[in-house]
């Protein structure tokens, strides 16, 4: 289990008693050295780790930033209605920023990590996510948010 | 000026006119001169008026432009609800008075621009109210003017107040979002995208010194039932384009007295080219456990069930969480400090009443863009 999975594996054994309620509102910032090429890759698998931490599958997307200067952000909207703001920075101390807020409660992480490990998704995962990494593309280009329909 | 600056306050209880009138009455280069209001405002609010000026001891006087021919008055500290807000400015700068303006300015994009220009036109001083001064903004100041991050990439900023008993609102029914928003002071609710998100947004206007160019917006989510009733978000959030390139987005919300160890969320995070940083309004901290009471919420306190008040916390006994103990840092003025500060040096505040329209514009493109689903471009037609 790499950090990532684990770090999930936590926050589901959180959120599965009902101890924050229903997961409504996801804040997810990483700054982790990953290749420049691949960046938007890597970004997709970072916004699988977030539906996988609210538990919802993603149904809506708008992304900004510029991936060759090393920076992507993204307003998510969930099949659940939760939201999210998930972003992936390149430079500087590798961390992880998490504020995951329930209707009754929330998970709150902050830490610095001695690693860059931008395996965000098992390696099923990150190759199953064609599709998300084409349409951040696609909001990008078109400066506009984008619909998508049972991406887990 | 050689005598105390003259401080005339309008509207009292219920509303940050209690933190603003002792602040002002705590700094020795004012003194404050009386309480009033619009001379048509209803019975309830008129009581809480009167009850605010006994509390500070000052006369009530109920007509504003009776209150304004007084010529110990300097400047204006307005606490108005928001629909009203933004018109009481305009008096008051058309009248030659300087103007401590409570946050958001006004809901609307035509009022805020006139009171810009009457605040303008009339030469005086005006500042609204702002967490720039606040010891991690302030740091964040420090931080990107040393240029140690290198090229200003993105900048992040959260304010999610821990109030209010959350986890009624029916989650399956979620916010639709109206153009133009409702915003309004109701007794158990405010639209908190417009009452939270305003002081992030202040934060980025400062720290980036750039223009707004587009913003997309979401107010879906609920945690309250208050705020479901009356049709007002309790969370928002935006992702914004600036016009040197940074990309910024915001969130602002009240998410439940329970929702944090401490007040609740209220972080910048900083990606730059060369090094990124998170600075939080909790860090540096102490971490204080004892063999003590623990914290419990207050019980529901229908006079003010989301802890929007000074008054409506003390009436509700509702305790601070005290495990968390910031680092205290050198820079203790209040923001009412720093506008008299303005006033005697002749200088304009950061966030004068050009900026905070400037925020009200872009408040509205977010809602605009909740509403819509669409890219919002600034500024607005």
């Amino acid at each position: 289990m790499n950090y990532w999975q684990s770090l999930h594996s936590t926050i589901a054994t959180a959120i599965e008693p009902g101890r924050i309620g229903q997961p409504v509102f996801l804040r997810l910032t990483a700054v982790m050295e990953c290749p420049a090429e691949g960046f938007n890759s890597q970004f997709a698998g970072l916004i699988l780790l977030s539906s996988k931490c609210l538990g919802t599958k993603l149904v809506e997307l708008f992304v900004s930033g510029d991936p060759s200067a090393g920076h992507l952000s993204a307003v998510a909207e969930f099949e659940s209605s939760a939201t999210a703001i998930i972003t992936l920075a390149r430079h500087g101390q590798p961390r992880i920023d998490l504020s995951l807020y329930g209707n009754q409660g929330s998970i709150i992480h902050s830490e610095s990590l001695e690693f860059h490990d931008c395996a965000f998704g098992s390696e099923e995962e990150i190759q199953d996510c064609d599709e998300l990494v084409a349409r951040i593309a696609e909001s990008m280009n078109e400066n506009a948010p984008v619909r998508l329909e049972g991406t887990s | 000026m050689n005598h105390p600056l003259g401080v005339l306050l309008v509207a009292g209880k219920y509303t940050h006119q209690e933190n603003h009138s002792k602040n002002f009455a705590a700094d020795p280069r004012c003194k404050l001169v009386a309480l009033t209001d619009e001379k048509d405002v209803d019975a309830n609010r008129a009581s809480l008026n009167r009850a605010w000026a006994d509390e500070l001891g000052i006369p009530h006087i109920d007509d504003l432009e009776v209150a304004l021919q007084n010529p110990e008055v300097d400047a204006v500290s307005v606490c108005a609800e928001p629909e009203r807000r933004g018109r009481i400015v305009i008096k008051c700068a058309q009248a030659g008075k300087h103007l401590f303006i409570d946050k958001p300015m006004t809901p609307y994009l035509d009022v805020a621009k006139r009171a810009a220009a009457a605040v303008e036109n009339a030469g005086v001083k005006s500042q609204m109210f702002t967490q720039l001064y606040v010891p991690h903004v302030a740091r964040a100041r420090e931080i990107l003017g040393s240029g140690r991050l290198g090229e200003l990439l993105a900048i992040h900023a959260d304010c999610v107040f821990a109030k209010g008993h959350s986890g009624t609102a029916e989650l399956s029914r979620s916010c639709v979002q109206k153009y133009p928003p409702t915003i309004s002071n109701f007794v158990e609710s405010k639209a908190e995208l417009y009452a939270m998100g305003v002081y992030p947004l202040g934060f980025i206007q400062t720290l980036t010194g750039a223009e707004f160019t587009s913003v997309f917006a979401k107010t879906r989510n609920y945690f309250f039932e208050e705020h479901q009733r009356n049709g007002v978000e309790d969370l928002g959030l935006m992702l914004l384009s600036l016009s040197n390139g940074v990309t910024a987005s915001v969130v602002g919300a009240r998410a439940g007295l329970q929702s944090h160890p401490s007040g609740g969320l209220n972080q910048i995070h900083i990606l730059g080219s060369e090094a990124s940083i998170l600075l939080s309004a909790f860090e540096p901290r102490l971490t204080v456990s004892a063999n003590e009471e623990p914290w419990h919420p207050p019980q529901y306190y229908r006079n003010d069930p989301m802890g929007f008040w000074q008054s409506g916390q003390r009436e509700s006994n509702a305790q601070p969480k005290k495990n968390w103990l910031p680092l205290g840092s050198g820079e203790d003025k209040t923001n009412e400090s720093h506008f008299i500060d303005c006033i005697l040096e002749d200088r304009e505040s950061e966030m004068n009443a050009a900026n905070a329209a400037k925020l009200t514009e872009v408040l509205l493109a977010g809602y605009r863009s909740a509403a819509s689903g669409e890219v919002v471009r600034l500024p607005l037609e």
